[in-house]
């Protein structure tokens, strides 16, 4: 493993690789690429939360003109499986199939035609005849379990694949349980003891792309699909498990697409088009309307019980987190996810004694899956918001609470080991962590100690400050592979599987190529997520890409490094031990150089001729956390129970943030979506369980203008297992949002938020009310 | 979309706009800004009638009264040096609170007016300053004051084929203020709460006062019982509250996706508080 | 019916319904920079300029652009002559998925020819109608200031 220290093209905010050409507005998403003859799809949703289908009578959407195949339960295998984009087998109960005779949420699939233009397709959809027998729903979390519930699994095919928790009969989707030392105890004997409730709502990640995929059968009987997705050879194995085909049938494409966040770490629509597709005989094109697109994948709404035991020297004692999650009517990612609120939380503090466990609900709601977070999110707003008040309660300032108690370099927990997602986890100790740094230089940057100004009349400010963790990648599950070959320019073409979702990760895998081979990075011609051309990756989820990707992508050039040293040594003499690789030349140690086309072009005409190339894959042994310290300034009108939010400053330790600029785009994109999420985002049910606010208009995100001032850190250290000492960064800044305002609110007013969003309304209510907080 | 509109006409002038509407009844829809029609599938609906090429977007200052053409631009509104200057800008602050900026370029406030839901700020500050409003249609023009324009839902006001041409804004002299403010959860979204106020002071009493909420109903409304608190006393903090609180009380509020009946009627003597003491403010100033 | 539009810079004439969304035209005119993001006028990714005015092509029907000008992110620039405003958004960072860049860049291009000098308010005021999920907007603000700057010099 490199011990440099200072890199080429590492480390240098490289232009991002398509940014020109998204700029110019170049044709390059999915619904840019429609091919004459496309048919255009639509899907008839249940209006009902829970049902029965007991007929449905597509007799006449079918004989429409212009109508080429209309779907549903009678007409499409039962093959139960999952939608989520994970490894197989995959952790998520297989209790979903392509269309079922029952429906389980307001928007869930009922029919699917494909004909000539939208608007036939929406009126065909109108044709479709489907009677429904309403059966009860259950539309609190709170009541999933209880018994006498109404089931909203009783398939009797609704399975897990991988030995864990499932009962279906009791709607409970997951169990997480681990427990180390005696909790009772160690909170008893603890000098303070909290226990505390919080609650977070559900959220949808609006990309502002929503799902679309378009589905061609080609001459040869295989079906390309191009679709807007983080996952492509999930998706792949999924659509051919869906279709019941050889996975070597289905050729799965990712473009350029407009944004993930979680919601496209699914297989929720290819399906459709390919069997449509299939059927018709004509490429099919399945756009999501905005409307349904809220109703694809949401955020896991969670409540979160914390009991916590701190002494008053400001040791912490014991952590019991009990967690009940909200699935929504499909289990996908549904344990997952929670394991993470112990995985991704737990391990940031010293606890001599934890617990965590977790019941992951269904109810007949939209269905949670990943979301940016991952289950970090909620649990991190729990948490940090508890060690704020524990940090009062002892008379601490919170910055010196988390200095005294966050974990140290070398340092390990036991939760590593016991917590993975879904099973026994890795464990890892700690070798990297600039958190002490990051707290001290985002204390500084907000002016933690400052004397609070009041504001104005009605409006009062705050301080709060949060520490975060994340993980960089699933270790010993996920894999990642890179390919790359040399061409007679010296220019590279790098094949990665791994799946660029605007983050810029092509980027980032050329700089890393680039610097193993001694040229620019646009040297490196990235090809990506094409599944029959690129080696396989898992996609982009789990903050793996750089950490786990790069190093199969360095690993790659390390191979063709080492061949393209063969040659030279041959060009220039010596032994290819002493040639180095710079500037785009080969140079032997007594200054003699060949550039590297003059290598490329011998290795391919000249002599001996061969393709200078190699293919490398990487599995991580460790999840290295990426930490960060959040410090906001918030601005309250008591009349209104208005919050704005003045300054946010992030500081963040990546390891080496191989592109500085692009790794700022993470921090800056998670925090504004963390704040939204804070103070606005929700959705409100009617009592049937239908979504009322499914627009822009009604589910409010950040606009330019609801902006605070944003300070982004970065705190560089080097984590020896990272490709150039790389973490990741791309989900952890999200979870600082609701837990860092939430304790300025405390700063400024004395009390405490503990349901998100902190609407006006709530934060109203909680000055009358007065703060609460018992402290044993 | 229109899915059975033919054609799309560009009247010249109000009068043939008007003759156009009078021929298509219901088959005939107008366009300013369009936004509302581009949501609408009416398929009724064969002729688009574009209002934007009929002269009717300009600004006219004579000496009772500035006028408004209806299809000038919400963005014009909030921006225009000359509007700035009436009543302490509250229209222009109406204006520049609606939508975001796309939407202020297309929207017009003919539309604005008489549409009256969604981005509809602006009608808040209209009433609050007595605007007038110039109804044109097949038997000629008819002025109307504020208060009949915005006494039901203005298109229930509007006879077959009238459309609204201009709005007019008084001139006052004198220690007057206006003042506006939009409660919103976010920078861009529907409000919670609209107020206006305008005031005019005799010495220390007021002399006059209009006292506008939007945001509870279909239509801004008058809060009479916290004008009549006002109109004739010396404005006081604890008048002033007074009058806030009554504003409270005749609230009608719905509930809705932004919030609960009650928070908006709390809301409404909060920020009826706040225009009602800016207005006073901006008008002892000049006195 | 047949309209007469300029879409830019190039007089065309199109053969529309008028009571079509112009988005829907547009894309299938071959400007498929105009993106769909919600179809409700919400979100800003169908940000087209007329007249020079940032306008939601998802609410304008087809009628209303007989006569006027039409300015799609096609007309900025190219891969050897991008606008200042293309190459600072590259630059800052302000590109991540694309998907809102072309609204952006019409609105921040709207906003420097009226007024080469904004501050930040004035170009957050400009693209509050540009919803972004990527970026958080910090590098988008920087990427105009600093292409107003350039052109300024």
């Amino acid at each position: 493993m490199s011990r440099k220290r200072s890199f080429s093209v590492v480390g240098r905010s490289v232009l991002k690789k398509d940014g020109l050409s998204l700029a110019q507005g170049a044709p390059l998403f999915c619904e840019d690429l429609l091919p004459r003859g496309c048919l255009y799809a639509r899907v008839l949703r249940s209006p009902h939360a829970h049902a029965r289908i007991t007929a449905i009578d597509s007799s006449v959407a079918e004989s429409m003109e212009g109508v080429h195949a209309v779907l549903h339960h009678g007409n499409v295998p039962r093959v139960m499986r999952t939608t989520a984009g994970q490894g197989a087998p995959e952790p998520s109960p297989y209790d979903f199939t392509t269309f079922d005779n029952k429906v389980r949420f307001v928007g869930d699939r009922v029919a699917a035609v494909a004909a000539e233009t939208p608007q036939l397709a929406a009126e065909a959809l109108g044709r479709i005849k489907v009677e429904y027998e309403l059966l009860e729903p259950v539309l609190d979390p709170r009541l999933a379990m209880q018994p006498g519930a109404p089931r909203i699994h009783d398939e009797p095919d609704a399975k897990v694949v991988i030995p864990v928790p499932y009962e279906p009969q009791k709607n409970m989707a997951a169990h997480v349980d681990m427990q180390i030392g005696d909790i009772e105890r160690a909170l008893d004997d603890a000098d303070f003891k909290i226990e505390r409730e919080y609650e977070c709502q559900y959220a949808q990640h609006t990309p502002i792309e929503p799902h679309c995929a378009l589905a061609e059968p080609l001459a040869d009987g295989r079906i390309r699909i191009t679709t807007s997705t983080q996952v492509p050879f999930h998706v792949r194995r999924i659509v051919a498990q869906a279709l019941e085909v050889p996975v070597s049938r289905i050729h799965v494409v990712k473009p350029r697409i407009g944004g993930g966040f979680g919601a496209k770490q699914e297989v929720l629509i290819e399906d459709l088009s390919a069997f449509l597709a299939m059927r018709s005989r004509r490429p099919v094109f399945l756009r999501l309307s905005r409307s349904e697109e809220f109703l694809s994948r949401t955020r896991h709404s969670m409540i979160v019980r914390l009991r916590t035991g701190v002494d008053k020297d400001g040791s912490l004692k014991a952590v019991d987190l009990d967690v009940l999650a909200n699935t929504g009517a499909y289990g996908a990612h549904g344990l997952t996810v929670t394991c993470n609120c112990g995985s991704k939380v737990l391990p940031l503090y010293r606890w001599p004694v934890i617990r965590f466990s977790a019941d992951v609900v269904y109810t007949n709601l939209p269905v949670a899956g990943a979301y940016r977070g991952y289950g970090a999110t909620q649990a991190a707003f729990a948490m940090e918001i508890q060690m704020d008040e524990m940090a009062r309660s002892i008379g601490m300032d919170p910055v010196d609470f988390r200095l005294a108690n966050h974990v140290r370099r070398g340092e390990t927990s036991p939760v590593f080991a016991a917590l993975g997602e879904g099973g026994e986890g890795t464990p890892q100790s700690i070798g990297s962590i600039g958190l002490k740094k990051c707290i001290r230089e985002g204390a500084r940057a907000i002016g933690w100690k400052r004397r609070r100004s009041r504001g104005k009349g009605p409006l009062r400010r705050g301080l709060g400050m949060v520490c975060l963790m994340q993980g960089s990648s699933i270790p010993q599950v996920d894999m990642g592979a890179a390919s790359i070959k040399m061409n007679e320019d010296g220019s590279f073409n790098l094949l990665v599987g791994a799946t660029d979702i605007g983050t810029g990760s092509d980027t980032v895998l050329a700089q890393i190529a680039a610097e193993v081979l001694g040229v620019e990075a646009d040297k490196v011609l990235v090809t990506s997520s094409d599944t029959d051309v690129t080696p396989f990756d898992v996609g982009a989820y789990a903050s793996s890409t750089t950490y786990l990707s790069g190093e199969a992508v360095r690993k790659a050039a390390l191979d063709v490094a080492g061949q393209i040293r063969k040659v030279a040594s041959e060009m220039l003499g010596g032994a290819p031990k002493a040639i180095r690789l710079e500037n785009g030349r080969a140079l032997a140690s007594d200054g003699k150089a060949v550039l590297l086309s003059e290598v490329a072009l011998r290795s391919l005409y000249e002599i001996d001729q061969h393709q200078i190339g190699a293919m490398a894959s990487h599995i991580t042994r460790k999840s290295p956390p990426p930490f960060s310290a959040h410090f906001a300034e918030v601005e309250v009108d008591i009349q209104t129970g208005m919050v704005k939010v003045l300054k946010y400053v992030a500081a963040v330790d990546c390891g080496t943030a191989i592109n500085p600029v692009l790794a700022e785009g993470q921090i800056e994109g998670a925090v504004v979506n963390g704040l939204s999420y804070a103070l606005c985002e929700e959705f409100i049910f009617n009592d049937k369980g239908k979504l009322r606010n499914d627009s822009f208009r009604d589910y409010k995100i950040f606009c330019t203008r609801d902006l605070p001032q944003i300070e982004t850190i970065l705190v560089p250290t080097y984590e020896t297992s990272g490709p150039y000492g790389a973490k990741s960064v791309s989900e952890i800044c999200i979870n600082g949002p609701l837990p860092v305002i939430s304790n300025a609110i405390f700063d400024a007013l004395g009390v405490r938020l503990r349901r998100a969003p902190y609407t006006p309304e709530r934060v109203l209510a909680a000055i009358r009310e007065g703060s609460k907080d018992l402290v044993e | 979309m229109l899915p059975n509109a033919k054609v799309c006409l560009y009247p010249r002038n109000p009068q043939e706009a008007v003759r156009i509407l009078n021929e298509h009844g219901r088959q005939a829809l107008v366009l300013a800004g369009g936004t509302a029609a581009a949501l609408s599938s009416d398929p009724a609906v064969t002729t688009l009638v574009d209002l934007t090429r009929a002269g009717m977007d300009g600004i006219e200052e004579t000496n009772a009264e500035w006028s408004l053409g209806c299809c000038l631009r919400i963005q014009q509104l909030a921006t225009h040096p000359g509007i700035a200057g009436l009543f302490d800008g509250m229209l222009s602050a109406a204006a520049a609170s609606v939508g975001s900026r796309p939407i202020r370029n297309m929207t017009t406030l003919g539309g604005n007016v008489v549409q009256v839901f969604r981005w509809s700020d602006p009608p808040v500050a209209l009433l609050a300053m007595n605007a007038g409003f110039e109804l044109t249609g097949p038997e000629g023009s008819r002025r109307l004051t504020a208060d009949e324009f915005f006494e039901r839902h203005p298109r229930q006001v509007l006879r077959p084929a009238e459309i609204l041409t201009r709005v007019f804004i008084r001139r006052v002299q004198g220690a007057s203020g206006g003042a506006f403010f939009k409660y919103a959860r976010t920078a861009f979204d529907l409000a919670v709460v609209d107020a206006a106020t305008c005031v005019e002071l005799d010495g220390r009493r007021c002399r006059e006062a209009r006292v506008v909420v939007g945001g509870t109903r279909t239509v801004p409304w008058r809060a009479h019982e916290a004008e009549k608190i006002l109109v004739g006393s010396r404005l006081t903090k604890a008048v002033m509250h007074k009058a806030a609180a009554a504003a409270r009380l005749e609230t009608r509020a719905m509930g809705g996706l932004r919030t609960d009946g009650e928070y908006r009627r709390e809301m409404v003597e909060v920020i009826v508080g706040r225009v009602i003491e800016r207005a006073v403010q901006l008008a002892q100033e000049k006195s | 019916m047949e309209i007469h539009v300029e879409v830019n810079h190039k007089p065309l004439v199109w053969k529309v319904n008028p009571g079509e969304i112009l988005l829907d035209v547009l894309r299938r005119e071959g400007y498929k920079s105009v993106k769909f993001g919600c179809g409700q006028g919400d979100c800003g990714a169908c940000t087209v300029l007329i007249d020079g005015q940032s306008m939601r092509s998802c609410l304008l029907l087809a009628g209303q652009v007989e006569g006027r000008s039409i300015t799609t992110v096609e007309s900025l620039g190219n891969h050897d002559d991008a606008h200042p405003l293309q190459s600072s958004f590259v630059e800052c960072g302000a590109v991540q998925c694309g998907y809102c860049t072309p609204g952006m860049l019409l609105s921040s291009k709207a906003l420097l020819d009226e007024n080469p000098e904004p501050d930040e308010d004035q170009v957050r005021e400009a693209l509050d109608g540009n919803l972004c999920r990527c970026t958080g907007y910090k590098k988008i603000i920087e990427a105009v200031l600093r292409a107003a700057e350039r052109m300024r010099s």
